[in-house]
Formats: C-alpha cells, sequence, structure tokens
C-alpha cells in the first residue's frame, strides 16, 4: 500500500475514536444525548398539555403551595439547576408521582394527603433525579424517531395546522406513556439515590424516604390506590432495603465533603 | 491477471472514497434541502453512535470552535431558520433547527484538538 495512503486513513481512524459525549452532573458519566435543554424543556410543554387534558389538576390554595416550596428547596441543590422546574398537583388519590423530561413535576393528591414535608422531599428528589439523570430523554430518545421528538418540540400554539394538531398529540401522547409505563430497576434505584441525596442537601431527613416508600407499600393492604404506583416504580421491599443500606452512607460522604 | 485487474479496481475505488470522504462533501441533503458544509469539512462517518431512530452525518473540520459555530449562526439567522437552543457555555453548538418542513439538530463541539460537526434528522 502506497506510504501516501497512511495519512488519510490515520486521521480516519483518528475521527472514529471521536465520542459525542456530553457530562452529565448526575451520573457522573459522560452520555450520548442528543436533545438539548431547550428541545428538552419544549418536548415536556407539550406533553404537559396532553397530561392535563387527560387528568385534572388540583388547586386548594395550599398542597400545590407546599408542593412548590418542598420541590424549589429540593431542585436548588439538585445536580441539574438549570432547569426551572415546576410543580403541580393531579386530582387523583392514586400514590403516585411522575416527571415529564424539561422539569415538569406531578404529584398526585393521594400522596400529597398521605406525606409529610420530608417524606415528600425524598419523592419529588426521586422524580427529580429522574430528570437530572435525563432517563426520560434516554427513553424517549431511544424509542422515538427524532423527527417526531422535533414535531413536538417545534409545536408551539398558534402555529400548527389540524393534520399537524393531531401528528403532535399523538407524538405527545406516545411520549406520555413511555414515561407512564416507568423506568428499569436500575434507573429506578438511581433516582431513589438521587432522591435521597437531594433530600438530604436540602436539610430534609434522607430517612423520610424509607418511610414514604413503606408507606406507599402499607396503602396496599389498606385498599389505597397504590396499583398506579407499584406499577410504575416497583421492587418496593428492594428499594426500602437499598435505601436503608445507602442513607447512612450517604450522610458521612456528604458530612465529609463539608 | 483478473486479479491483478480486481485488486487494482477495488484499490481505485479505496482511493476514491477517501477523495470524497476528505474533499468531496460542500453541502449536505437533509430532507431535500441542501444545507451548506463549512469549508474544509470532512466526513467522519466512524465516529461513535449509539442508538438513534433516524440519521446522523458526522464531519470533521480543521477549524476553530468558534469560526465553525459563527458560519452556521450566521447561516441560520439569515436563511430564517426557527432555532431552539444554539451556543451553550463551553462554547459548544446544539440546537434542533427547523424550516418550513424540514427539521434536524446542529451540533458543533470540539475534541482532541478537531473540531467536529453532527447533524440528525
Amino acid at each position: 500500500m502506497p506510504k501516501r495512503i497512511f495519512l488519510p486513513l490515520f486521521i480516519i481512524c483518528l475521527c472514529g475514536c471521536a465520542t459525542l459525549n456530553v457530562y452529565n452532573a448526575a451520573t457522573g458519566q459522560n452520555e450520548f444525548i442528543f436533545i438539548n435543554d431547550a428541545t428538552e424543556i419544549a418536548i415536556g410543554k407539550n406533553v404537559a398539555q396532553e397530561v392535563t387534558q387527560k387528568q385534572k389538576l388540583w388547586y386548594d390554595g395550599i398542597s400545590e403551595a407546599r408542593i412548590a416550596a418542598v420541590g424549589k428547596r429540593v431542585a436548588e441543590v439538585s445536580d441539574r439547576t438549570n432547569m426551572q422546574y415546576e410543580f403541580f398537583v393531579l386530582d387523583t388519590d392514586e400514590l403516585n408521582a411522575m416527571a415529564l423530561p424539561g422539569g415538569i413535576v406531578y404529584v398526585n393528591k393521594g400522596l400529597v394527603c398521605k406525606l409529610n414535608d420530608d417524606e415528600m422531599a425524598f419523592i419529588i428528589g426521586h422524580e427529580i433525579g429522574h430528570v437530572a439523570a435525563k432517563h426520560a430523554v434516554k427513553k424517549v430518545q431511544l424509542n422515538l424517531t427524532y423527527q417526531l421528538l422535533l414535531t413536538v418540540a417545534f409545536a408551539f400554539a398558534g402555529q400548527k395546522d389540524q393534520d399537524t394538531a393531531t401528528t403532535i398529540a399523538n407524538a405527545s401522547n406516545q411520549i406520555y406513556n413511555l414515561i407512564a409505563l416507568g423506568y428499569n430497576r436500575q434507573d429506578e434505584y438511581f433516582a431513589d439515590k438521587l432522591g435521597a441525596k437531594y433530600a438530604y442537601k436540602a436539610g430534609y431527613d434522607p430517612y423520610a424516604g424509607i418511610t414514604a416508600l413503606e408507606k406507599i407499600k402499607r396503602g396496599e393492604s389498606e385498599n389505597i390506590k397504590v396499583l398506579e404506583y407499584l406499577r410504575t416504580h416497583p421492587y418496593t421491599d428492594d428499594r426500602i432495603k437499598t435505601l436503608k443500606e445507602l442513607i447512612p452512607q450517604l450522610s458521612s460522604s456528604y458530612q465529609a465533603q463539608q | 491477471m483478473k486479479n491483478k485487474i480486481l485488486s487494482t479496481g477495488l484499490f481505485l475505488i479505496f482511493i476514491i472514497s477517501i477523495a470524497i470522504s476528505l474533499y468531496g462533501n460542500d453541502f449536505i441533503n437533509i430532507s431535500g434541502m441542501q444545507i451548506p458544509l463549512v469549508p474544509g469539512a470532512r466526513a467522519a462517518n466512524n465516529l461513535t453512535q449509539e442508538s438513534v431512530q433516524g440519521k446522523i452525518a458526522n464531519f470533521t473540520v480543521n477549524k476553530p470552535l468558534a469560526e465553525v459555530v459563527n458560519f452556521y449562526n450566521s447561516f441560520l439567522q439569515a436563511n430564517g431558520f426557527s432555532v431552539i437552543g444554539g451556543q451553550e457555555a463551553s462554547g459548544s453548538f446544539n440546537a434542533a433547527v427547523k424550516k418550513d418542513n424540514v427539521q434536524f439538530s446542529l451540533r458543533i463541539y470540539s475534541e482532541g484538538g478537531f473540531t467536529y460537526l453532527q447533524f440528525i434528522w
């Protein structure tokens, strides 16, 4: 092979070594995320319209302010503080919570009534953990076509004809369903870890994460609607066990850092 | 003789493909729209890619990151693209762009002394 070939081959090989990864502070890893923050927020806002078409928001003048106050405190110490987190209460007794891409967090009325602020800080921290670790973004970018995601992102009110509106509604619905289906075991454990960490850093009792999960588990025997939570957040026993092991380490490691 | 012709043919194809990859791109065709490549951009198809339900085209260019970002900022503004995102604190550029029915993402970043361009659509 002529020697001159080596240079272009060498350049091509060099190019082959490059990666397109972006550092994620929550996971501590470089990750291949091609949906930027602004696009993620735009997608989240459109999916939020889908959520509020399906479920009623609950306003009693107190609960939403309480959730927003706890959420703001937790978000401020999270690994992704550049997002504008928004917190809403959904009018359903099911014990569940959910976060959309971009930082919109929903807590169901059932949980709001059942948990104290320390426990709520863990639940909201868990949901913010999903946002910080970009679990939803990774899930949708793997499962939906990129054109569909861009269509949702660019869907601003007033700019769409009937066909486009239908496409956007269907796409938003698909994204909502993907998120509502829940995450894998690894993602749930990781969000628990972040939830406990954020709650602790925000000045809440991290052990309340355990009591929050125990209350949800007990709700089952009290005939409260926990099926939804257990479907989207399975492995509760294992999660409680893991949290019991994690929290003492978390407290000591964070105190050592300070 | 037959083997010699075959190997010469393969060698020529190899050389031509390298030449195209190095010097052959002035535009990239995204869903029928011609998007200009910054002068000197070369295809870099062996970049690490994970699963994407779409198309990705990667290029590398021996120019400073800021110059390449300016090139595309000017192009997008001058041609009336809607843009979500843009230049980030790191200096990298990451935006979803749209004009008419054509939409794609453009990422520009530097790594290992090279400036990279990535189109996803």
